[in-house]
C-alpha cells in the first residue's frame, strides 16, 4: 500500500515537473473525457459514443463520453475553455454552436475561442426537390423567378444553402424547421417545394420521392453515397461558387500546451483511421471523412467568417 | 411473404431475443420510473451495446425499453406524484390522489393494463393500416399542425377546473415559460433576460418536476411539520405496506374504462403518427378530452377513468412513432430517430425501400411490437405491486426521498445543474398556484403547444408570403379543424354553463349515465 502511495506521489510529482518531450510522451496518464455540448441521444452523441468505445485501446487510458448540453451548445465550450488546458477535456462539436455564437449579438465567447485538432466527419447541405418539378438547376433558378420557392431544412443546413443561393444571387422562402423529421414530412406532403437536407437524409429521400438538386459542400460527397444519390451530383464548385462543409470537429483548449495538442491530434487521427471505428461510423451513416489538424484548423477559420455572412442572410 | 413472415418468426422467437427483449422491458420500467430518465435517454445508453447484438435482439431491446419505460413512468407518478417523465404528467392528477386515498395498487394495475391495452391497439393499428396513415399524416403541414394546437387549447377550459379565470392565469404562465429561449424561426435568443443558459429554454423534465412533485412535497413537507407526530398512525400505515389488503382492479372496472381507452388510443395513435408533437401531448389531449366528455366520472379526483385516458393516450404513441420511420425512412420523434440509428448499425438504412429490401426485419420488428406488450404486462405487475407498496410509507419517510429523487432527476435528464435550480424555483411557483387554487394542467398544456402553435403559424405564414388567410385556411383538412376548435369552445362553454346550473339547482341526484 505504502509503495502504491509512493509510485503516486512519484508520478504527481513527475507530471507536475513535466515539459516538452517529456508531456508528450506521457500524454495521456490518466482518463481522458470526451466531451460534447449536447444531450445523450443526438448525432454527436451516438458517434461520440462509438468513437469512445474504441479509443480507450487506443488512448491507453479510459475515455469517456460527458454531456455538457445548455445555451445552444455553447455551455459545453465554456466548460471546456474553465477546465484545465492540460489536454485531458477534449471538445468534439458540430456546427451547432458555432451558428448559437453567430446569432447572438453580444456572444460570451468568439468561435475562434478553441484550437481545432481535426474533423472526424463532414456534412454536406443538399437541396432534395421532385424531379418534374425542378429537373435541373437552371429549371430551379427559373423557378424561383417567376414565384416564391418554398425550402425547408433544419439551421445549419439552411444556412449552408443560404450561403450558395446568396452567391447565385437567387431569392427563395428559406423555412427553418425544429427538426429533419419535421422538415422532410412537409416536403414529403407538398407543403413545401424542397428540402435541404444532409446527405444520409437525402439517401432516404432518393429516388423515390425526389432528386438532388444541388449540393452546397465544398467536399466531394464519397462515391457511394453519390452513387446512391443516382450519381453526377451538381457541386457548389461546378456552378463557380464557393460551398461550406459541416464538420463534426475535434478540439481542445487554446491554451494547452502545443506538444500536447499535437499528441492529441495524432492519437484523434488513430481513432479515426481504426477499422472498427471507420464500420461504425459507416454504418450509423456518418463515413469518417478525416481531416488533418493543419488543414482543419486553415478551413475552420475560413469557415467561421462563410457562416456569419450567411447567418446574416437568414435573419 | 410467408418465407419472409417464417424467417421473422425464426428470428424473434430464439432465446437470445427474448431475452434480451425481457431485459428491454424491466430496464425500461425501471428507467421510465425513475425521474429525469425517459425512453430516449435509455435507448441512447444502451445503444452502443444493441450494436454487438443482431438485428431481432437489437431491435427487442430497444423497442421492450421504450414499451417499459413509457408505462415505468406512471408507476412513480402514481406513487410519488413525481411523473418518471413528462409524458406521465397528466397521470399524476388522478394517480397520486388514489395512492394518498390508499388505492395505490388500483390505480398503478389501471395504469399498467390501459397502457398495454392502448400500446397493443395501436400496434395492431400500425401493423394493418402503416401506409394508409402515413398518408394521412402528410396531409398535415404548417397550417393543419396549427388548427390541431388550437384544439389543444380549446381544451384548456376542461382543465381548468372550476374557475376559468385561474385556469387561463395558469395558461399564460406556461405561454410565458414557453416562449423563454431562442426563437424558433431566427434562433434569437428571446425572453432570456441576458442569461445565457436559459437559450435552450426551459426544459419540460424540470418543469414537470418541479410543478407536479416537488410542489407536493413541499406542501406535504410543511404539513409533516405542523402536524403533531401520532406514532399509531405510522405504525398503522407500515402495517398496511406488510398486509395483503390493498385495493387491486377488477376485471370489470378495467372493462368499465373502455370509452377512456378508446380515446386515449385514437389520440396516441394519430398524434403519435405526427412529427414533432410526442407522447406528453397525447397523453393530456386524451386526458383533456376524456374529462369533457365525460363530466359525471370526476376525472382529476382521483378517478381510474382519468388514469386510463393518459395511460393509453401516451402508450398508444408507440407503435405509431415508427410509422414515419416505416413509411418514408424519418423520423417522427427522437426515439424512433434512436431506432433508426440502431437499424442503420446493423446495415439497414430506413428508407421507403425497406419494405422490398428486408422484410423479414419489418416482420420481426411488428412480432416484437407485439410481444413487447406481454412482458410489459408481466414485468409491469411485478413492478406495480412493489412500487405501490412503497408509495404507503409514512411522510416522514417519503417526503424527504420524494424530494432528493426531484433533484437527482431534475439534473439527470440533461446533466445541467442550472435545471435544478429551475426546478426548486418552479416548485415554489407550483406550491403557491396550489395554495390558491390555480390548476396546473394549463400551465403545461400552453407550455408544451404555444411553442408547437408558434412555429407552426410562423411556417405557415413564411410559404404563404405573409397572407393570413391563406396561411391560416388554405386546405380543407384546415377549415374543418378550425370549425372543431370553435365547436368545442361552444360546446365547453354551454357544459360549463350547464354544470352551474344544475349545481346550484339540485345538490345532487346525477342521472346514472357511464357510472363511476
Amino acid at each position: 500500500m505504502k509503495y502504491v502511495v509512493k509510485m503516486i506521489g512519484a508520478a504527481a510529482i513527475a507530471a507536475g515537473l513535466a515539459t516538452g518531450a517529456a508531456a508528450q510522451d506521457d500524454y495521456p496518464s490518466k482518463p481522458v473525457t470526451w466531451t460534447i455540448p449536447f444531450g445523450a441521444g443526438g448525432g454527436t452523441d451516438q458517434l461520440a459514443r462509438l468513437l469512445a468505445a474504441e479509443a480507450d485501446r487506443i488512448f491507453g487510458q479510459r475515455v469517456s463520453v460527458e454531456n455538457r448540453p445548455g445555451a445552444g451548445g455553447v455551455a459545453g465550450w465554456e466548460y471546456i475553455l474553465d477546465q484545465p488546458a492540460d489536454g485531458y477535456t477534449i471538445f468534439n462539436a458540430s456546427p451547432t454552436p458555432i451558428i448559437t455564437l453567430l446569432s447572438e449579438s453580444n456572444p460570451p465567447i468568439q468561435p475562434t475561442d478553441i484550437s481545432i485538432l481535426g474533423y472526424l466527419t463532414t456534412y454536406s447541405s443538399l437541396m432534395v426537390g421532385q424531379e418534374d418539378m425542378f429537373p435541373d438547376w437552371d429549371s430551379f433558378v427559373a423557378t424561383t423567378e417567376e414565384r416564391g420557392v418554398t425550402i425547408g431544412g433544419t439551421n445549419s443546413t439552411l444556412l449552408g444553402m443560404a450561403n450558395l443561393l446568396d452567391q447565385a444571387g437567387v431569392e427563395a422562402v428559406l423555412v427553418p424547421y425544429a427538426s429533419t423529421g419535421e422538415a422532410v414530412t412537409d416536403y414529403l406532403g407538398g407543403h413545401i417545394d424542397a428540402a435541404v437536407v444532409t446527405e444520409a437524409t437525402a439517401m432516404t429521400i432518393v429516388p423515390e420521392n425526389g432528386r438532388v438538386i444541388v449540393n452546397s459542400s465544398s467536399r466531394n460527397l464519397q462515391p457511394e453515397i453519390e452513387e446512391a444519390l443516382g450519381g453526377d451530383v451538381l457541386m457548389a464548385e461546378d456552378l463557380g461558387f464557393d460551398g461550406i462543409a459541416f464538420p463534426r470537429w475535434v478540439g481542445v483548449h487554446p491554451d494547452t500546451p502545443e506538444d500536447v495538442q499535437a499528441r492529441i491530434s495524432e492519437l484523434v487521427e488513430e481513432v479515426a483511421s481504426d477499422p472498427t471505428v471507420k464500420e461504425a461510423f459507416a454504418k450509423a451513416g456518418s463515413p469518417i471523412d478525416y481531416v488533418s489538424r493543419e488543414e482543419a484548423a486553415k478551413d475552420y477559420s475560413s469557415l467561421v467568417e462563410r457562416m456569419r455572412s450567411a447567418s446574416e442572410l437568414l435573419e | 411473404m410467408s418465407d419472409a413472415l417464417y424467417e421473422a418468426f425464426s428470428l424473434v422467437f430464439q432465446f437470445k431475443t427474448i431475452l434480451w427483449l425481457m431485459a428491454g422491458v424491466a430496464l425500461g420500467v425501471g428507467l421510465g420510473a425513475i425521474p429525469g430518465l425517459t425512453a430516449s435517454t435509455g435507448i441512447a445508453l444502451v445503444l452502443p451495446l444493441s450494436f454487438t447484438l443482431d438485428i431481432a435482439a437489437s431491435l427487442g431491446l430497444l423497442i421492450g425499453l421504450y414499451k417499459g419505460a413509457v408505462f415505468g413512468g406512471s408507476i412513480s407518478a402514481i406513487s410519488f406524484a413525481t411523473p418518471g417523465s413528462p409524458d406521465s404528467a397528466a397521470t399524476v392528477f388522478d394517480g397520486y390522489k388514489m395512492t394518498k386515498s390508499g388505492k395505490g395498487r388500483k390505480a398503478i394495475l389501471m395504469a399498467l393494463y390501459s397502457s398495454v391495452t392502448g400500446d397493443a391497439a395501436s400496434d395492431i393499428v400500425v401493423i394493418l393500416v402503416a401506409p394508409s396513415i402515413a398518408l394521412l399524416a402528410l396531409q398535415f403541414g404548417p397550417t393543419e399542425r396549427l388548427w390541431l394546437m388550437v384544439l389543444a387549447i380549446a381544451l384548456l377550459g376542461a382543465l381548468s377546473g372550476r374557475h376559468l379565470a385561474k385556469g387561463l392565469f395558469s395558461a399564460a404562465i406556461g405561454l410565458f415559460l414557453g416562449t423563454i429561449g431562442a426563437d424558433p424561426v431566427s434562433n434569437v435568443a428571446r425572453n432570456t433576460f441576458g442569461q445565457d443558459w436559459l437559450r435552450d429554454g426551459i426544459h419540460l423534465v424540470p418543469l414537470v418536476i418541479g410543478i407536479f412533485a416537488m410542489s407536493q412535497m413541499i406542501e406535504q413537507g410543511l404539513e409533516l411539520v405542523r402536524r403533531k407526530r401520532v406514532v399509531q398512525e405510522a405504525t398503522a400505515k407500515l402495517g398496511d405496506l406488510f398486509g395483503k389488503n390493498t385495493e387491486g382492479l377488477s376485471f370489470r372496472e378495467y372493462l368499465s374504462a373502455w370509452r377512456e381507452m378508446g380515446i386515449g388510443i385514437g389520440i396516441g395513435t394519430f398524434i403519435g403518427t405526427l412529427p414533432g408533437l410526442g407522447a406528453t401531448v397525447a397523453a393530456f389531449l386524451s386526458f383533456g378530452i376524456a374529462k369533457q366528455l365525460f363530466p359525471k366520472k370526476k376525472i382529476g379526483e382521483g378517478s381510474i377513468y382519468g388514469i386510463a385516458a393518459a395511460e393509453a393516450g401516451n402508450n398508444a404513441t408507440v407503435g405509431p412513432t415508427l410509422v414515419p420511420l416505416l413509411a418514408f425512412g424519418i423520423p417522427g420523434s427522437a426515439t424512433a430517430a434512436l431506432i433508426g440509428a440502431a437499424l442503420m448499425l446493423q446495415g439497414i438504412t430506413p428508407s421507403p425501400r425497406m419494405f422490398q429490401m428486408y422484410p423479414e426485419v419489418i416482420y420481426a420488428l411488428f412480432i416484437i411490437l407485439i410481444l413487447g406488450n406481454v412482458f410489459n404486462l408481466a414485468i409491469g405487475r411485478f413492478f406495480a405491486f412493489f412500487y405501490a407498496r412503497l408509495g404507503q410509507l409514512p411522510g416522514e419517510i417519503l417526503v424527504p426521498t420524494i424530494m432528493v429523487m426531484a433533484v437527482i432527476g431534475a439534473y439527470a435528464a440533461r446533466s445541467d445543474p442550472y435545471d435544478v435550480l429551475m426546478m426548486l424555483g418552479l416548485a415554489f411557483m407550483g406550491f403557491g398556484m396550489r395554495k390558491v387554487g390555480m390548476p396546473e394542467a394549463p400551465l403545461i398544456i400552453t407550455f408544451l403547444i404555444a411553442p408547437l402553435l408558434e412555429q407552426n403559424l410562423r411556417r405557415a405564414l413564411l410559404i404563404n408570403r405573409g397572407e393570413w388567410g391563406d396561411a391560416l385556411f388554405g386546405s380543407p383538412v384546415a377549415i374543418g379543424l378550425a370549425g372543431g376548435a370553435v365547436l368545442l369552445l361552444v360546446v365547453t362553454m354551454r357544459m360549463n354553463m350547464g354544470s352551474r346550473l344544475a349545481r346550484y339547482g339540485r345538490e345532487e341526484k346525477e342521472e346514472s349515465a357511464g357510472g363511476s
